[in-house]
């Protein structure tokens, strides 16, 4: 069904200019990065490599002498690093809430960038908070916290993109956006819980343990049932983009899936006697070693990556939705009036 | 074509309501937040502190003795000596005299003790708990929060008891030898290899692990006098058994006097032990002089080659044969499929030496009150499947000499009795040689010897 699209911006007003839209693709751009170095210094364990916060080693964090920070130990390396790219992140977001005052974007646009402004600084200062306390739950909650703000960038992203203003779709049911929706809330719930397994507390029982690497598993079945479930429904929303995002989702679900296989390997090694097969009875795990680490933290950022494909994905099955609901009640209005 | 505005309120309203929708009003999103809250309960931030060995304590109970107050007595006095994962402290009679200088050293077990950090250096500290924690557990326990889920279970310091080293039989390893565990991992399990770590923090954690594994000694030796000499479990028990009480400074200094000297006579008989491992390093006798070293070299000569052969012949013979007898547990054709209902020492120690089948229904119960104070459920150890090749102590032919003549520490492997001549009564090197090569025939390529190609 082929249905009229309102569009919302260009109506009465002057179209805004697209320097927020701009600057949140930028961030989302450089979010992911940073969560990928946020989760080499936990793989590495590096997040005390630096003791004091926010200077560095009593350095105005910014005027650290560049050569000492990049020709030093890896640990320093990547947590002056972590915190570098993070003041960049915090710089542009300042940058997006700047742009969406001074040019005429909606009210509620606004708020939003208010909303990640604050959410980079509470970030921040959950970094500062993990360094100064020494604190493994601070610095949990700090890694689930960097991907819900990658998460809501993602969203700024989203709803400040012109196909927020102009899609053009049948409309996804209800159905599909609570799949999606599930999806998007479920994948965090997972990555929450690899959290817990990344920051896991000194003294944790062994019971604890097995009860998150259980429920992280059947969390993973669940994702991927919802991730497969949303591609079905995403092919019923006649939005091509969408259908796509769909088999995205799959595909990363199907990475991730190996991704965590992966980790567990290189962490604890097989759980049962591979004689079977030499070559993999006589791996030897490498602590830390360069590859063993670029996959735990792979699966750390593809999880963050699968919940933001989700959220987004939800948000554009969503305004299909919406953008549908308004042109039919309108197309009920008019055909009442006439 | 009309359509909402920037002005019109209801289309604000509706972007973000659906933003608000998708994040707050969402029941799915509700129930993620009461899931998050409820994961994060689980988490503890007081310092840590060592676990006491309930499992041993409950062991000894075996004639109706209570050892909950020789637990509660053991703590304070054990951190007296030894201090917390935090604060690590080197006994005073250990630190006193310098033959103990070389088992261990407080800069060093400051450096692998306490929360994970690094300095501008690169030096890391921490090192337990960044590296070992995890499975090990804080206590050296082998009973860290991973524990269970891994397969072989990690080690249990506290006995004292390593598996791969270069020393005698019932030995301490030597601290180079935990090195070279910690250096190499162990093939086919979970102990990584730290390779890529420096030889002085490798020192650090070996030093770490010796101090944790002495302390856990010193505890098992404190409940065993518990049981046996000191008046736990005895409604009359005075101040004069019991392991050391402050008070008796002042009341009774001769008996506090005695306490502090059992004391410490625990902790050197425990740090003498590991101070005689670099004696006890087993001699590796050399191969015959006619049979060539392992493995051929390409251009051996024929001659080279059928030496090989036929001593891997009379390998495969002692093999099966009934001195050496391997092919029992080994299975005969050395795929470690014959004897595989057998326990190693950490468990026996509480379940069969205890009287305690785990496959008894009837036993049931009471190893559920072990696995409660912390024991693993308990598994069978498995011999080595030859033909794997994944040899854990070291897959060179000294390595699988030394095994073979010294046994595996904990384990059904047991030591073979080295004679100077072939006979009934035990192996010479000789024929331990033809047993190293045929074992490490088994993994080669081709399969059994007779079809193993030169």
């Amino acid at each position: 069904m082929s249905v009229e699209v309102p569009d919302v911006i260009q109506s009465d007003e002057a179209s805004p200019s697209n320097w927020v839209h701009r600057l949140a693709v930028i961030l989302v751009c450089l979010t992911w990065p940073l969560i990928w170095v946020g989760g080499l210094v936990t793989t590495y364990d590096a997040g005390m490599a630096v003791p004091d916060w926010p200077a560095t080693y009593g350095y105005n964090m910014f005027l650290y002498p560049w050569t000492t920070w990049l020709l030093g130990p890896f640990d320093l390396l990547i947590e002056h690093g972590h915190r570098l790219l993070a003041s960049l992140v915090g710089i542009i977001t300042i940058g997006m809430l700047i742009a969406a005052y001074a040019t005429p974007w909606p009210q509620w646009i606004r708020r939003l960038c208010v909303v990640a402004l604050v959410g980079v600084i509470f970030q921040g200062a959950l970094g500062g908070a993990r360094v100064v306390l020494d604190a493994r739950l601070v610095a949990m909650i700090h890694g689930c916290f960097g991907p819900a703000f990658f998460v809501f960038i993602c969203i700024i992203a989203g709803v400040t993109s012109r196909w927020y203003r102009v899609l053009k779709v049948d409309g996804c049911s209800n159905q599909a956006i609570r799949v999606a929706a599930s999806l998007a809330v479920f994948s965090y719930l997972q990555l929450s819980i690899g959290a817990q397994l990344r920051h896991l507390p000194v003294e944790a029982s062994a019971g604890f343990f097995r009860h998150i690497v259980y429920t992280h598993l059947t969390g993973a079945v669940l994702v991927a049932i919802l991730a497969a479930i949303s591609a079905w429904k995403f092919r019923g929303c006649g939005d091509m983009t969408l259908s796509r995002v769909g088999v995205l989702l799959v595909g990363l679900v199907t990475l991730q899936w190996s991704l965590g296989v992966g980790t567990w390997l290189v962490n604890y090694g097989w759980p049962w006697s591979l004689d079977a097969w030499p070559t993999l009875a006589r791996y030897v795990i490498i602590a830390k070693g360069w590859h063993e680490s670029l996959i735990v933290t792979a699966h750390m950022a593809t999880g963050s990556l699968i919940v933001a494909v989700a959220s987004w994905s939800w948000l554009r099955a969503a305004r299909g939705r919406q953008v549908y609901e308004f042109e039919h009640k309108r197309s009920a209005d008019n055909a009442l009036a006439s | 074509m009309p359509g909402l505005s920037l002005s019109d309120e209801n289309a604000n309203n509706g972007s973000f309501d659906l933003i608000c929708s998708m994040f707050a009003h969402s029941p799915v999103f509700r129930i993620a937040l009461l899931g998050l809250a409820s994961l994060m309960v689980g988490c503890r931030s007081e310092p840590p502190s060592f676990d006491m060995n309930l499992v041993f304590a409950h062991k000894l109970e075996i004639h109706g003795d209570d050892l909950n107050e020789a637990v509660r007595d053991a703590r304070p006095v054990l951190e007296q000596y030894f201090g917390t994962p935090d604060k690590p402290k080197i006994p005073e009679v250990l630190e006193s005299d310098d033959k103990y200088a070389e088992l261990m050293s407080l800069d060093n077990l400051q450096r692998a003790a306490g929360a994970v950090a690094s300095d501008r250096t690169g030096t890391d500290f921490g090192l337990y708990r960044k590296h070992c924690s995890t499975c090990h557990g804080i206590t050296g326990d082998g009973a860290g929060p991973a524990s269970s889920l891994l397969n072989p279970y990690p080690r249990d310091f506290r006995m004292g008891v390593f598996k791969f080293k270069s020393t005698r039989y019932g030995s301490k390893p030597t601290t180079d030898d935990l090195i070279r565990t910690l250096r190499n991992g162990l093939p086919g399990t979970s102990m990584p290899s730290f390779a890529l770590y420096s030889d002085e923090d490798l020192q650090a954690l070996a030093e770490y692990i010796i101090y944790l594994t002495i302390r856990g000694e010193v505890e098992r030796a404190m409940y065993r006098d518990a049981v046996t000499e000191l008046g736990y479990g005895d409604p009359d028990q005075s101040d004069e058994d019991r392991f050391l009480v402050a008070e008796l400074k002042q009341s009774d200094p001769e008996a506090y006097a005695q306490q502090l000297a059992a004391m410490d006579d625990y902790i050197v008989a425990a740090a003498d032990r590991w101070v005689l491992a670099e004696s006890n390093r087993v001699s590796i006798a050399q191969p015959p002089e006619k049979v060539p070293a392992w493995p051929l070299a390409p251009d051996a000569t024929a001659d080279e080659r059928a030496e090989m052969e036929a001593s891997i012949l009379r390998g495969k013979a002692l093999f099966h044969g009934k001195v050496a007898n391997c092919s029992v547990c080994h299975g005969e054709s050395g795929k470690g499929d014959g004897q595989v209902n057998d326990y190693d020492d950490w468990t026996k120690e509480w379940t069969m030496r205890n009287g305690l089948d785990p496959r008894d229904p009837e036993k049931r119960e009471a190893v559920r009150t072990y696995l409660a104070l912390g024991a693993h459920r308990p598994r069978n150890i498995l011999p080595r499947n030859m033909q794997a090749g994944a040899f854990r102590g070291g897959d060179q032919p000294e390595d699988i000499y030394r095994r073979i003549v010294q046994g595996i520490d904990g384990t059904p492997m047991p030591a073979v009795n080295l004679v100077p001549t072939p006979g009934t009564s035990g192996l010479t090197s000789g024929d331990v040689w033809d047993i190293v090569h045929y074992v490490l025939s088994l993994s080669q390529p081709n399969g059994t010897p007779s079809s193993w190609e030169m």
